[in-house]
């Protein structure tokens, strides 16, 4: 928990997932606002794992 | 209006604060000193620094605010951001920010001790203490405000929730937990207004048929351009000299140079490099803002005709967006983003205020010499009553929302005189201590009398815009004067005690604090600050 970009990665990558789910069974916009919040999340996950402080 | 929420919405605002919380409580642990406590114990990035010095001052008061002024006065609102923050932003960075991070201060007002005097830091940290816990106050009010509004809570409720959640997380974690929330809160503010952007934009036709629909509503083509009509008739009835001098040069050089709220954020990066470049990190997303905040803005005003009008007032602009255009999922998000901002920018007066109180009032004032855990409790015990005065400002502002007004539109040039003295000072080394505390006085009282004279109607203005641009220019020019004269008269201080608080006096004792990779071109201060100056200007010459 050190380290904030795995909470905003973590954050982004579940709501992403609420979202992505929600527009599955909803609205389109929800899953067309949701990959790329999901996307972003993976991406700052991904930084933190890889160059670590 | 009330937005239709649902439990999908709420599930994602209580995942929000739940990790809010969580922050607060991880970075409890590793707060073992005061310095941690108050700086975060300078260790931190510039794009961490950075993006909390752009959402510090990114609260919901902002954004609401400048998509109100998006529909009122269309794209000259972005004057706020292109020329009324980036230059200054960039100025901080090279020209000032050395000064404060080498000279090892916590807070502004010490730096005006080690330059000036005691009088001088006291007087500064007293009424910007003051400052912080009615802005404090005023941020808690709006917040339960469209609370209320938009969620149908009652107000007390919400002043009295947002306030615990605010208090948690600072007095556990300090300035570290209110950096962090305020990075994870900028990415959550976007996430929310982008998509709201883009479907408005898809609704209104894009960009040309905006402007086609702006062009025949009550703003006209005035409100398409942004320094095209400033030298006759233009929505803002605002001339271009106004613009640079007033709003370009004193009013935001003024709030962005030496405010503590902001200039806190970069005092607590690793190191000299990291502190010029959190200014000029901050810049870049600050370019783009209003493409989430104003172009929102003259959405709504296209999309709602009543805009404006006495039930539906322009703060409504991005509510009303999304009620009307995010479908709940993205909703929650958005209202997320708004409660999220709302508690940063409160955050953020409240450890401002903390710092300023444990650090130049308590500890240089009343308790010297104590030891270090003596100031952490101190410092704990601030934000506590920091918080609890900020919701008693907040209960007053509810009864007495004028005051309230007049308060907010005052702090907004309450800095013109403090810079006037940061200017002065940093580049004349014969300015002497008392001039120091007798020109920010006397600036102060001017920034003071100047707005109650217009408001009492003794002296006309014209609109409240100018009225600030005036009362800013006045103060600052009052305060280099009375300046100028006291040092004629006083004693100045021997040039050893300036070393390394003055231009051309450098410190002798300095270490070099470099890390490895600060020689790199993307970390270069110069070059990045260039660059965001070059492209702010550019950004005019898309809507000029």
């Amino acid at each position: 928990m050190s380290d904030i970009r795995l909470v905003i990665g973590g954050l982004f990558l579940v709501y992403g997932v609420i979202l992505i789910v929600a527009g599955v069974f909803g609205s389109p916009i929800n899953l067309w606002t949701g990959l790329p919040m999901a996307v972003f999340g993976g991406a700052f996950v991904i930084w933190a794992r890889v160059r670590r402080i | 209006m009330r937005l239709d929420v649902n439990l999908l919405d709420y599930l994602l605002i209580a995942l929000y604060f739940a990790t809010v919380l969580g922050i607060g409580v991880a970075a409890r642990r590793r707060i073992s000193s005061s310095l941690d406590f108050f700086l975060a114990g300078r260790g931190l990035p510039a794009w961490i620094t950075g993006l909390a010095f752009v959402s510090a001052n990114l609260g919901a008061i902002e954004i609401l605010g400048m998509a109100a002024n998006g529909a009122q006065y269309g794209a000259m609102t972005v004057h706020y951001y292109w020329i009324g923050a980036v230059p200054a932003m960039v100025f901080l960075g090279l020209v000032m920010m050395p000064f404060y991070y080498r000279s090892k201060v916590r807070s502004v007002p010490e730096f005006l001790r080690k330059r000036f005097n005691g009088a001088t830091q006291l007087l500064n940290a007293i009424t910007f203490a003051v400052a912080q816990i009615l802005i404090a106050g005023v941020n808690l009010y709006a917040l339960a405000l469209v609370m209320e509004a938009l969620l149908g809570w009652p107000l007390p409720v919400s002043v009295v929730v947002s306030a615990v959640i605010v208090l948690s997380y600072i007095t556990l974690g300090g300035l570290s937990s209110a950096i962090y929330n305020e990075v994870l809160q900028f990415f959550v503010i976007l996430a929310g207004l982008i998509p709201l952007t883009v479907l408005g934009l898809m609704k209104v036709g894009g960009v040309s048929g905006l402007f086609e629909k702006v062009r025949q509503s009550a703003l006209g083509e005035g409100g398409l351009h942004t320094w095209a009509g400033t030298s006759g008739d233009n929505p803002m009835n605002a001339h271009w000299i106004g613009i640079v001098f007033g709003l370009g040069f004193v009013l935001s050089f003024g709030y962005w140079t030496t405010n503590f709220a902001e200039v806190q954020r970069a005092l607590s990066a690793r190191n000299t490099n990291a502190a010029r470049l959190t200014p000029i990190v901050a810049a870049y997303p600050k370019i783009f803002i209003p493409l989430v905040t104003v172009l929102p803005g003259m959405i709504a005003l296209v999309l709602f005709s009543d805009l404006g009008s006495p039930g539906q007032p322009y703060n409504n602009a991005i509510p009303l967006l999304m009620r009307d255009l995010l479908p709940n999922g993205v909703l929650g998000v958005a209202v997320t983003g708004l409660l999220a901002s709302f508690m940063a920018g409160m955050a953020a007066n409240i450890s401002g205020f903390n710092t300023v109180f444990t650090n130049d009032i308590w500890q240089a004032h009343v308790k010297r010499d104590r030891d270090d855990g003596y100031y952490l409790r101190v410092g704990r015990i601030a934000t506590v009553a920091g918080v609890a005065l900020g919701v008693g400002t907040a209960f007053i502002a509810a009864g007495y929302s004028n005051i309230m007004n007049y308060l907010q539109a005052l702090f907004s040039f309450f800095n013109a005189p403090l810079f006037a003295t940061f200017i002065v000072g940093l580049f004349w080394k014969r300015m002497t201590p008392w001039a120091g505390f007798w020109g920010l006085l006397s600036g102060t009282l001017a920034a003071f009398v100047s707005y109650i004279s217009f408001k009492a109607g003794l002296v006309d203005f014209g609109t409240e815009l100018n009225a600030s641009f005036w009362g800013a220019g006045i103060a600052f020019a009052v305060d280099v004067v009375v300046s100028v004269v006291v040092t004629l008269v006083t004693t100045a201080k021997p040039v050893e005690e300036l070393r390394g608080l003055v231009y051309g006096l450098s410190a002798v004792d300095l270490e070099d604090d470099a890390l490895a990779g600060d020689k790199k071109w993307y970390r270069s201060p110069v070059l990045l600050g260039t660059g965001a100056l070059i492209l702010a200007a550019a950004m005019y010459g898309v809507i000029l």
